[in-house]
């Protein structure tokens, strides 16, 4: 048996909503049921995942030069770090589907104005994963199986079904790209050439343009897979580079609501523009 | 609305649509006036480029009486955004796209490299599928801004940028003694930032001609010295240029509105007082 909702417990109902999200909600038709989440911790080890290249992007940069010396690297690349996207994935799966859970309980059509945290915790290596948001329902209408998830809430949600498109699920994409810095990158990254070969001059350090352009590419397609024929709106690209031990990883996050369109709607008639007579 | 939102809610039940899914980062109202303007969203494109930078470009010069442009770390700027527009304009190419709006510029200027990274939504006429032999165009404008542009008879060619970094000179011992504790213009600072933003400028109105505009708008300057070498001046700007679309500028006529909306005046706790 399951444990009754707290609205259910309690005959209160709350939410993460401001009050102009929750003035507009409620002008939608829709009724906050309760402040829901889902959350997950997950760690990450490579063993098992093989060597770098053995699933997923790789790349080869051989060094230009020939024979230097023994400790000179013949070659560096660029491997995608499968492990930890996979972990990434499962612990955004699993705070996922509880917060789907949750929402469940609650019999709701939807979950709005998710939050979505990320967080990474230093000792043992692991990311937190933390999902929030709203549960509401249509009044007057049966509770689906699957309730849809958005980032959007208020007036923002409003304008989106206004414009003909529903909410279907929050889209999140990520991948991590791992640089082994070949000589040249090498040289480059410490803005100096060998006695040999001169002073690094200006130029485009390839290996890491590449791992960034691939990070950024990973991550849209897979959001892509998420989505089937439908829209990703309002979407927001992060890309940060972090140092570690073997050299420096590119990390691409994308986040966006996945929406279908319901109903066409007429072009709107160009704008008139007009100046406020207002002091700012 | 509940109607609509009861339409939405049952369309969730339907299999999604076949076809390649678009992407873009626009907003709610953005995608509506992009398609009020016969465009729509095809996919959210990016482009980075990032330049070394040769070690000890940033060093102070002994003696230096005048301000010296730093040549490597300009020249890693400046390929920096021409190489992050020109893969921006390559995606966009290839996801069938007629130009880039909303470009979101991030630059970082470090002691070994130089970053550039550019993110928007490549569009394309309504229906379109692959406006082919037409370079696109790539603009840092809002979807608002475009469409005001392209109602007054302009339409965005490039985003261009210009780049100085300048080494300022060093006080000698004497006039350091002579200006401490006083309020004194520091000409060194003052001379390095002029050259600077000098150079920088023309630069951007000179790849906005090579582009084939006629100006830019909505410049944006990032002008302050480097946090890892305080004696560099960067001067930095970037722009949309623009190019006359019609035979001539069109009036937008804009009609005057005076808001009856305005806030609340805010207590005054001395109106409370009675008069003497």
């Amino acid at each position: 048996m399951t444990e009754p909702s707290r609205t259910a417990r309690t005959g209160a109902w709350s939410s993460a909503l401001s009050t102009n999200d929750f003035a507009a909600t409620r002008a939608m038709g829709l009724q906050p049921l309760a402040f829901v989440q889902g959350c997950s911790v997950v760690s990450w080890g490579f063993l098992g995942a093989g060597a770098p290249g053995a699933r997923g992007y790789y790349e080869q940069f051989p060094c230009p030069h020939g024979f230097v010396s023994a400790d000179h690297r013949l070659y560096g690349y660029n491997y995608e770090q499968t492990w930890l996207e996979e972990a990434w994935f499962g612990g955004l799966r699993a705070a996922y589907d509880r917060l789907l859970d949750e929402a469940r309980r609650y019999e709701a059509h939807g979950v709005i104005g998710v939050s979505a945290r990320v967080e990474r915790l230093a000792a043992p290596p692991a990311v937190e994963f933390s999902l929030s948001g709203t549960a509401v329902a249509l009044e007057g209408s049966a509770a689906p199986g699957a309730p849809f998830t958005t980032f959007l809430a208020g007036q923002k949600l409003r304008k989106l079904v206004e414009a003909g498109f529903a909410p279907v699920a929050i889209a999140v994409g990520f991948a991590s790209v791992g640089v082994l810095a070949s000589c040249v990158t090498e040289y480059q990254l410490r803005g100096v050439g060998t006695v040999t070969y001169g002073a690094a001059p200006v130029g485009e350090i390839d290996q890491l343009v590449r791992a960034h352009t691939q990070a950024r590419a990973l991550a849209r397609e897979r959001v892509r897979d998420q989505l089937g024929g439908d829209v990703l709106h309002a979407a927001r690209l992060v890309v940060r580079e972090v140092e570690a031990a073997g050299g420096p990883q590119v990390e691409a996050e994308l986040r966006g609501n996945r929406v279908r369109r319901f109903k066409d709607v007429e072009p709107l008639p160009p704008p008139r523009p007009v100046v406020r007579l207002v002091d700012r | 609305m509940s109607e609509d939102l009861r339409a939405a809610l049952a369309a969730l039940g339907a299999p999604p649509p076949a076809g390649r899914a678009a992407t873009s980062d626009l907003s709610v109202d953005e995608s509506l006036l992009l398609h009020g303007a016969g465009f729509e969203p095809a996919d959210l494109v990016s482009g980075v480029s990032i330049q070394s930078i040769p070690f000890g470009s940033f060093g102070a010069v002994v003696g230096q009486r005048e301000p010296v442009e730093l040549a490597a770390a300009t020249e890693a700027v400046t390929g920096a955004f021409r190489a992050s527009a020109e893969r921006l304009r390559a995606e966009c190419a290839a996801a069938g796209g007629a130009g880039v709006v909303g470009v979101d510029v991030e630059l970082g200027i470090g002691r070994l490299a130089v970053q550039v990274s550019l993110c928007g939504t490549a569009v394309r006429p309504l229906g379109a599928r692959r406006p082919g032999g037409v370079r696109p165009f790539v603009t840092d404008l809002s979807v608002q801004d475009y469409v005001l542009l392209a109602r007054a008879g302009f339409e965005p060619v490039d985003l261009v940028s210009g780049a100085s970094l300048v080494a300022a000179p060093l006080r000698s011992l004497r006039q350091l003694v002579a200006q401490a504790g006083q309020n004194v213009e520091l000409d060194n600072l003052t001379r390095a930032l002029q050259d600077a933003r000098e150079r920088a400028m023309e630069r951007l109105q000179r790849s906005a001609l090579g582009a084939g505009a006629t100006g830019v708008v909505d410049v944006s300057i990032l002008d302050a010295p480097l946090g890892h070498a305080r004696h560099v001046l960067a001067f930095v700007c970037y722009g949309t240029a623009l190019r006359l679309a019609a035979e001539r500028p069109r009036r937008l006529e804009p009609e005057l509105v005076l808001p009856l909306d305005d806030p609340a005046r805010a207590f005054e706790a001395r109106s409370l007082r009675t008069a003497r």
